[in-house]
């Protein structure tokens, strides 16, 4: 066959068998799904990023002397892993998404996974900014059955008197760095903060949430080295005002937004 | 107007209308994307023509996702690209090689190029023994480079690479020709 057979073959077979172009809007329509992929992929991989802040900025990271295992194993048990990989794999599928759409290809791997790394970034950043964080790690935390067991073994690790962790709410102050304290499971201990090694940052009230390092002295009482409220941060509503961080045990339900302020007034 | 007269471009949005204008792109590109297939395959005048038709028919078939700023002539060695890879693959996974003694001719790349990039006075027939050594992506950038004449972001387009890698691959395209044919024992 030469070539003008070539073209006469080929136009012969889109006449005889009717062979007609694909529509414009089916390229277009192929065009939005991928960038509405990437759009989306982002926004996830900033959800991630806004989580790993919280969780930086709520790890004990001068605690970690106090913790369990080998330092590789501590070091591990402090990272926030799940939301780490979270993070990664969005950025890859967002990177997959760009790199699909029509001039995707011009641009390097390492130039888009920077610019989809700093997308996740800064939207990321402006999430915790305005209290997202939470609101996402408790989305997950009561939807995703298999991240509920990761949430939840984070909060158990302060359920652990034995091996020095305890948290709970202070139920009633005794008398000054004496108190009692319900525990996740509402068992009371009785704790004696007399002998901090750290300074206590705050004082003390009834029903503050707080987490301790210390050592178990009988089946309800325990001695604390190191007290630590709940939740780190301060943090800011979604208008921007400062309040104090919800929390939940395992299993409690969360705050309703009245009851929330109504504590908030109380406080 | 006559239809040679009409740009690439032009004659797409007519063949949307009239296939018969269809016809000339295909008049137009039928002799260069043969001669492409050939160089960077070296099947046989058969399977090459095979892959042609097969690549006009997805041309008109996708011929709504052609827009500019890409050139057509970009778009239509891509399609022709992709084809003869995918052909090559399935005929290399059945144990069927096709590949077959090619005129020699088709391997005068334009001279002063080759002379340039090279500094040697290289002969058709010595660039035939050396690309046929080389891996299959280094061949393709150095038939794009110095056989179709495409610039660099031509062969972005055609090969769907930043032009900052088709700079690279031309880069160690050249090395490794120097590497092959001194191996081979060619002296240009």
């Amino acid at each position: 066959m030469n070539p003008t057979k070539i073209s006469a073959s080929v136009l012969k077979k889109i006449k005889t068998q009717n062979i007609v172009p694909k529509s414009k809007w089916q390229f277009l329509f192929k065009n939005v799904l991928l960038w509405i992929l990437f759009g989306f992929s982002v926004l996830l991989s900033a959800i991630g990023v806004s989580v790993i802040i919280f969780a930086f900025r709520e790890t004990d990271f001068d605690l970690f002397s106090y913790l369990d295992g080998s330092a590789l194993q501590r070091f591990l048990s402090l990272l926030p892993i799940f939301w780490l990989l979270f993070f990664a794999v969005f950025v890859g599928i967002a990177l997959i998404g760009l790199r699909k759409t029509k001039r995707g290809y011009r641009f390097s791997v390492s130039k888009l996974l920077l610019v989809n790394m700093v997308l996740g970034i800064l939207l990321g950043t402006v999430f915790y900014n305005l209290g997202g964080s939470e609101k996402f790690e408790s989305v997950f935390a009561n939807n995703v059955r298999f991240y509920r067991g990761i949430h939840n073994e984070r909060l158990r690790r302060w359920a652990r008197p034995s091996q020095g962790r305890l948290a709970g709410e202070i139920i009633e102050i005794k008398k000054e760095q004496i108190f009692l304290l319900n525990d996740f499971d509402q068992k009371e201990w009785r704790v004696d903060a007399r002998d901090l090694i750290r300074e206590l940052p705050f004082e003390l009230q009834v029903g503050m949430k707080i987490r301790m390092i210390g050592e178990e002295i009988s089946k309800n009482e325990f001695k604390a080295k190191v007290i630590r409220p709940w939740r780190m941060e301060p943090r800011r509503d979604l208008k921007g005002e400062r309040r104090r961080p919800e929390m939940r045990f395992p299993g409690e339900r969360p705050m309703e937004r009245n009851e929330f302020l109504k504590n908030s007034i109380e406080q | 107007m006559k239809r040679q007269d009409f740009t690439d471009e032009q004659l797409v949005g007519k063949s949307l209308e009239d296939i018969d204008f269809f016809g000339s792109l295909v008049e137009r590109y039928e002799k260069r994307l043969l001669n492409y297939v050939f160089r960077i395959s070296g099947f046989s005048p058969e399977i090459a023509e095979e892959i042609l038709q097969e690549v006009f028919l997805k041309v008109w078939k996708n011929l709504n996702d052609f827009s500019a700023p890409m050139k057509f002539s970009s778009w239509i060695y891509r399609i022709t690209h992709n084809e003869t890879i995918s052909t090559f693959r399935k005929m290399k996974s059945r144990g069927e090689p096709e590949q077959v003694e090619l005129d020699e001719n088709l391997f005068l790349p334009d001279k002063s190029d080759f002379v340039e990039e090279f500094d040697q006075e290289i002969s058709s027939l010595a660039i035939k023994k050396v690309l046929a050594v080389l891996t299959e992506k280094y061949r393709e950038v150095l038939v794009l480079r110095f056989f179709e004449d495409k610039s660099y972001e031509e062969i972005s387009d055609i090969l769907q690479v930043p032009s900052g890698t088709v700079a690279t691959l031309i880069a160690r395209s050249k090395n490794s020709f120097r590497e092959a044919s001194s191996r081979l024992n060619l002296n240009f």
